[in-house]
């Protein structure tokens, strides 16, 4: 029988390969499309999704506390930008193509939280502490990120990845995570 | 309820330090989908480049006199604009009596290469006219140009403005993924350009080639790069907590 040390370790060691995997898959349908490639976030957030169901998956907390600390942390996360935002143009986009790319962005944002928040860190936490959870899915989320959009993106990816894990543990679900990463990335419409 | 006060703040701090130290205006905010970009339009494309539609203006009305901080935002409309440019009305010259005046930047196709590099992409002339006759933008430390690059993968190019008597470099941001924004908005025309220098570097003969190729190879050795911090972490943070949680040796 596998203990739950050993089996923590397993899920670990998955989750990681699931994300470089996935990572991988949406690099390589992308091609010079990049992070704008619409069938290569679906394919990267239905991979996550396979992963995070693979791993097993505990079913997130689906709680108003757990939805208010979402919303509290989208709003630091878009903070920072909305403040750079008002100093300069930005980009005026055109309205008809957000109900896909809503969708879409919602998908990749859910499915990278249940692999990360969810079943890393349930796993790294059953193994290490919270400290541990923490900083590996912290690490884990800005490397992520880096092969779609670049290395300049790493320290926000690193601070941002801090602030959903500092969620994460403070709510005790992945809900607040998840929330919080899904709102902030579809306040990027208005924010860009 | 302390710590997690304290790492909220700690957090929050980190990400003011990150957005100060690396401001990232790309597209989404940190993660998730880029914005659905369509193929840049040229105005004259290269050989075996894809059917589009031809480029689009961008045009803006600014009625005059204007308020002190009055600005004039002007964008192509392209889904992803090509241009865009934000011009202080301060710095529109108009003749007396004026009472509205309009701004666009056209795409045009490149006449004159810089001396220093290859211009990637169309021009885009920036200029003025006015109800009462023409009309001219002056510099201004206040406006701002953004130009949108044919392809995403950048290397590094910079943008150069020409007032009519050759190329000059303009102080350069990456602001996304694809998009380049120089300070200044005075009349004249803009285009990005690639320095000569990281041209021959990448030994190809067109602008965007290398772009794409060394991204590729680039982002392959970012991926297997990952992958392997990303195992040497759980492998040390495992070996660690191993080491941690094994008895001390029995004396015999």
């Amino acid at each position: 029988m596998t203990s739950a040390v050993d089996r923590s370790t397993n899920l670990i060691i998955g989750a990681l390969g699931g994300l470089a995997l996935a990572v991988a898959l949406r690099v390589r349908v992308a091609g010079v499309a990049g992070a704008a490639s619409a069938p290569a976030g679906v394919l990267f957030g239905l991979v996550l999704l396979a992963v995070a169901a693979a791993c097993g998956l505990h079913r997130p907390a689906l709680q108003w506390r757990q939805l208010a600390w979402g919303v509290g942390g989208a709003a630091l996360l878009c903070l920072p930008a909305a403040l750079v935002r008002l100093g300069r143009a930005g980009t005026i986009l055109p309205p008809g193509e957000y109900a896909k790319w809503a969708t879409i962005v919602a998908l990749v944002a859910v499915a990278e939280e249940l692999v990360l928040r969810g079943v890393l860190y349930h796993a790294l936490l059953t193994r290490f502490d919270e400290g541990a959870a923490i900083a590996v899915t912290t690490v884990a989320f800005a490397l992520l990120h880096v092969p779609v959009y670049g290395w300049h993106t790493l320290l926000i990816n690193l601070a941002a990845g801090y602030l959903l894990g500092v969620l994460r543990a403070a709510s005790g679900s992945v809900t607040a995570p998840a929330a919080a990463h899904t709102l902030a990335d579809l306040a990027g419409w208005w924010l860009r | 309820m302390n710590s997690t006060i304290r790492r909220l703040s700690l957090a929050a701090g980190a990400l003011a330090l990150a957005w100060l130290l690396a401001p990232v205006a790309a597209p989404p905010l940190y993660d998730g989908l880029g914005f659905p970009d369509e193929p840049y339009r040229y105005v004259i494309a290269p050989t075996d480049y894809r059917h589009t539609k031809p480029p689009t203006s961008a045009m803006a009305g600014q009625t005059l006199p204007a308020k002190p901080n009055d600005e004039a935002v002007l964008a192509s409309a392209e889904q992803g604009p090509q241009v865009q440019v934000t011009v202080l009305a301060t710095a529109i010259v108009a003749p007396s009596g004026a009472s509205v005046a309009h701004l666009r930047a056209d795409p045009v196709a490149p006449t004159t290469e810089p001396p220093d590099g290859q211009i990637w992409g169309n021009v885009y002339r920036l200029s003025a006219s006015s109800d009462a006759g023409p009309a001219t933008i002056k510099s201004s430390a206040a406006g701002f140009l953004t130009l949108r690059a044919p392809t995403g993968p950048p290397p590094s190019p910079i943008i150069e403005y020409n007032p009519g008597d050759g190329w000059r470099d303009l102080r350069t941001d990456r602001v996304g993924t694809d998009l380049y924004e120089s300070s200044g908005s005075a009349a004249g025309d803009y285009a990005i350009v690639i320095p000569n220098t990281k041209f021959h570097d990448s030994g190809s003969s067109t602008p965007s080639a290398p772009a794409q190729t060394s991204s590729a190879v680039g982002d392959l050795l970012v991926v297997v790069g990952s992958v392997l911090a990303a195992v040497i972490l759980a492998i040390v943070a495992i070996r660690l907590a191993r080491a941690r949680s094994r008895p001390p040796p029995t004396q015999p």
